[in-house]
């Protein structure tokens, strides 16, 4: 189930939140414990083998964690290697084993070359949970103090609806408190119920729009796009990927505050930053706060020296490009981004940031490029889409429309624009001000029942950070 | 001035949702009612309106008519019309039976001497259909030919809707039937239709295709089977599926006679071996990817060039 979804919004949701108000205080985790497990229980029917995953991963993950918080540390350490074992192990199989066999078979001569290259459809939210339940077990490890008797408030955290999916990826300290004892006031129901309207907005209104584009353009064929569809393209995939995936999050945390939870922001307008160091500063936050807690730092982050420092940005940024997908171009981009990171640590980064119109500059091309490497998995169509995006000539010899930007800037160019827009600080500096008067609470309403018509007449996407 | 604060968000959610889902509850079902009933077929006015000219094709045998328009026309020059006639017969014979159709079918290249060059050919072509159509006029670079096109667009619109024609100007079917002449009318539509009543969809069609050869006598009419998708929407699609979609092609087939109208089928172009459109073709299982289009192109060129001088051959004789 998906929070743009009519059954979420008109079914799910208030039947939730009737029960969530009405029960006492006591009873509120036992619910959002079933109601969770329910509400991914609605997403995968037709697997019911993904709900047993989660439900047994739970159990073991429960148990695991009790036994590396008990006193002898050496055993608790052996209990955390076999916790990480069983998690990033089913991690590996949903998601990486088919990768590696494929190229294991090209590897091997024919004969050998027998190796199941078929990939298994992934549980929905699996890298997020299973980052979130590992940040538990190391957090456990390392001597945070957690209640490790209440077993249903760790079950609850680690399977919460509002960020079971697609994150953001919160630690257990994050919540333990509100999950013991939490606030229900008018004022977060209010707060929470604004942020879920705002991120539904973007996810619908904005992101579902240009991503059509995106999606013409597949249809078209990379061979056959004028430059400026190229970059028309690209643009709306990276408006498409932002509005989604930031709609998503700030559904989450309106359903956060709804429940009294704060939930940690995980966007803060990454297409303002100067820099690709400042943008992963501003995007995704909460992932980019764990490889950095639980990867980087722990090999020594930037106090061993410059050489220790890029082997570690270059494994976090490989694990990066990997933790988002199984396939070479998430490899590339990876390496993409390390040698943007690295190039700008050798002092760019600075000038960047002392002429801001330079780093503006630079992002605009920086941000479309590495997103299509993302974006394009076959690496022989993502050469072509590069070709396209140079070619001047308007792609003479192959069969390209001529006018097709005109045809498509006359469709999509508005969206584009507000695209543009709502990527400024502007809207939400006019929203704060504006926030708690009339006109912005009628303007949320229509917000929303509009994008309930938009659901409503069938123009609806997934997320697409689902797939990962 | 100060400002007044409003925390009345919530209660003005759960106020609009008290008003607003049962009329959106009351909505789904009137529309859940509507879905089951068969749309009333809107081109039975304009069919009615356009004077019926002597001559022109009256659809009544239909089985007959089938066989009709998966046979060659009876003349000295059909050995070199060969492709479109056998690969149609193999892929209606296909439909029905649920076999693979054939890879390619067989374009022959060479031209007779009376064909025209593909410049003249579509210069005086229409081209009447949806969202392929429109590819065909972006990415096939079929100079000269018209386009009477939109993405969406079905028999059950087609009179009713103003197209932007290039080099004409938005107007209705009708109008452009009208106003100028053709000599060759591709009709490609039946995907958007899949969905509607059956009975409706068939008889839409066969309306659409008698007014079209009312006002156009003198034209060649292909009616173009509708592209199949490729097996991964067929498969997991319950309405535009290659299943519907040969069944309905089935049905277009039997309109036509093999002279004035005939039935071309371009499926087996670029079909894999179990008959659905290749997946490397398509980039959103639906469409030929632009660069395929002109390949499409060539293939109408090829499969109906010859038929044209033919047709007028027959018309003398006559």
């Amino acid at each position: 189930m998906v929070f743009s979804s009519l059954s979420f919004l008109l079914g799910f949701m208030p039947v939730f939140f009737i029960l969530y108000y009405r029960l006492p205080a006591n009873c509120k985790n036992q619910l959002l414990l079933i109601g969770s497990i329910i509400f991914y229980g609605l997403g995968v029917w037709r697997r019911p083998a993904c709900l047993l995953l989660l439900l047994v991963s739970m159990a073991v993950n429960i148990k695991t964690g009790r036994l590396i918080s008990g006193r002898d540390r050496r055993r608790g350490k052996r209990w955390l290697y076999l916790g990480l074992l069983w998690n990033f192990g089913i991690l590996f199989i949903f998601k990486y084993l088919g990768f590696v066999c494929e190229n294991l078979n090209r590897l091997l001569p024919a004969g050998l070359a027998v190796l199941p290259e078929k990939r298994p459809k992934l549980p929905p939210g699996i890298s997020f949970y299973t980052f979130q339940v590992v940040s538990w077990l190391i957090d456990v490890y390392r001597g945070s103090r957690y209640d490790m008797g209440n077993g249903l408030s760790i079950a609850t955290y680690l399977c919460m609806f509002p960020q079971l999916i697609a994150g953001p990826i919160i630690t257990y300290g994050e919540v333990e408190s509100a999950l013991q004892k939490r606030k229900h006031t008018l004022k977060m129901l209010d707060r929470g119920l604004r942020e879920f309207v705002i991120g539904l907005g973007m996810k619908v209104l904005l992101a579902n729009r240009v991503g059509n584009l995106w999606r013409e353009v597949g249809a078209i064929g990379y061979e056959s796009l004028s430059m400026p569809l190229a970059w028309m393209g690209i643009a709306a995939f990276s408006f498409q990927l932002y509005f989604d995936f930031c709609g998503y999050s700030r559904m989450a945390r309106g359903l956060g505050w709804m429940m009294g939870m704060e939930f940690p922001e995980n966007f803060r307008d990454p297409y303002q930053a100067l820099s690709m160091t400042d943008f992963w500063r501003r995007w995704h936050i909460t992932l980019g706060r764990w490889f950095r807690e639980y990867v980087y730092i722990p090999l020594g982050g930037s106090r061993c020296g410059r050489g220790k420092t890029f082997r570690n940005l270059l494994l976090v940024w490989l694990l990066t490009g990997i933790w988002h997908g199984a396939s070479w171009n998430y490899v590339l981009w990876g390496l993409l981004l390390f040698g943007l990171i690295v190039l700008e640590k050798s002092g760019l980064e600075e000038r960047l940031k002392r002429y801001p119109l330079l780093g503006h500059a630079y992002m605009l091309f920086a941000i479309p490029l590495t997103w299509l490497v993302f974006a394009v998995t076959d690496l022989e169509k993502l050469a072509v889409y590069l070709k396209r995006l140079f070619d001047v000539s308007a792609g003479s010899g192959a069969a390209v429309f001529g006018q097709d930007y005109i045809k498509y800037g006359k469709i999509y160019g508005i969206w584009l624009l507000l695209c543009v827009l709502f990527c400024t600080p502007l809207p939400g500096k006019l929203y704060r001000q504006w926030a708690y008067t009339w006109a912005a609470a009628l303007g949320l309403l229509a917000v929303f029942w509009f994008c309930v018509y938009c659901l409503y007449i069938g123009l609806n996407d997934p997320f697409l950070y689902f797939q990962f | 001035m100060k400002k007044k604060n409003c925390r009345r968000f919530p209660a003005l959610m759960i106020g609009s949702m008290l008003f607003v889902l049962p009329v959106l509850l009351f909505k789904i079902s009137l529309d859940r009612l509507n879905a089951m009933q068969a749309p009333v077929p809107s081109l039975m006015r304009e069919a009615g309106t356009i004077p019926t000219q002597e001559g022109s094709l009256v659809l009544s045998n239909v089985s007959e008519q089938a066989s009709q328009s998966i046979s060659r026309p009876e003349t000295d020059t059909a050995s070199q019309s060969t492709s479109w006639s056998e690969t149609d017969l193999v892929q209606t014979e296909s439909a029905k039976d649920g076999s693979p159709a054939p890879s390619l079918p067989a374009v022959e290249t060479a031209q007779s001497e009376s064909a025209q060059s593909m410049e003249e050919f579509f210069s005086t072509a229409l081209f009447i259909g949806d969202s392929r159509s429109v590819g065909l006029y972006e990415y096939a670079g079929l100079e000269g030919a018209d386009f009477f096109a939109a993405s969406g667009l079905s028999v059950f619109r087609l009179w009713e809707k103003e197209v932007s024609v290039p080099s004409v100007g938005k107007l209705t079917l009708e109008e452009l039937l009208k106003q100028k002449v053709y000599d060759t009318i591709f009709l490609m539509t039946g995907i958007n239709e899949l969905g509607y009543n059956h009975t409706a969809i068939v008889e839409t069609y066969a309306d659409t295709v008698e007014a079209i050869r009312a006002l156009q006598p003198e034209a060649m009419l292909c009616l173009c089977a509708n592209l199949h998708v490729t097996k991964s929407r067929s498969d997991r699609d319950e309405i535009y599926n290659n299943e519907q979609i040969d069944w309905l092609n089935g049905e277009i087939a039997a309109l036509a006679d093999g002279s004035r109208v005939i039935y071309i089928d371009v499926n087996p172009l670029f079909d894999d071996d179990q008959g659905a459109l290749r997946s490397d073709y398509s980039g959103d299982d639906t469409h030929p990817y632009g660069k395929y289009y002109r390949q499409w192109g060539r293939w109408l060129y090829e499969t109906c060039a010859q038929t044209v001088p033919l047709r007028q051959e027959t018309d003398g004789g006559d």
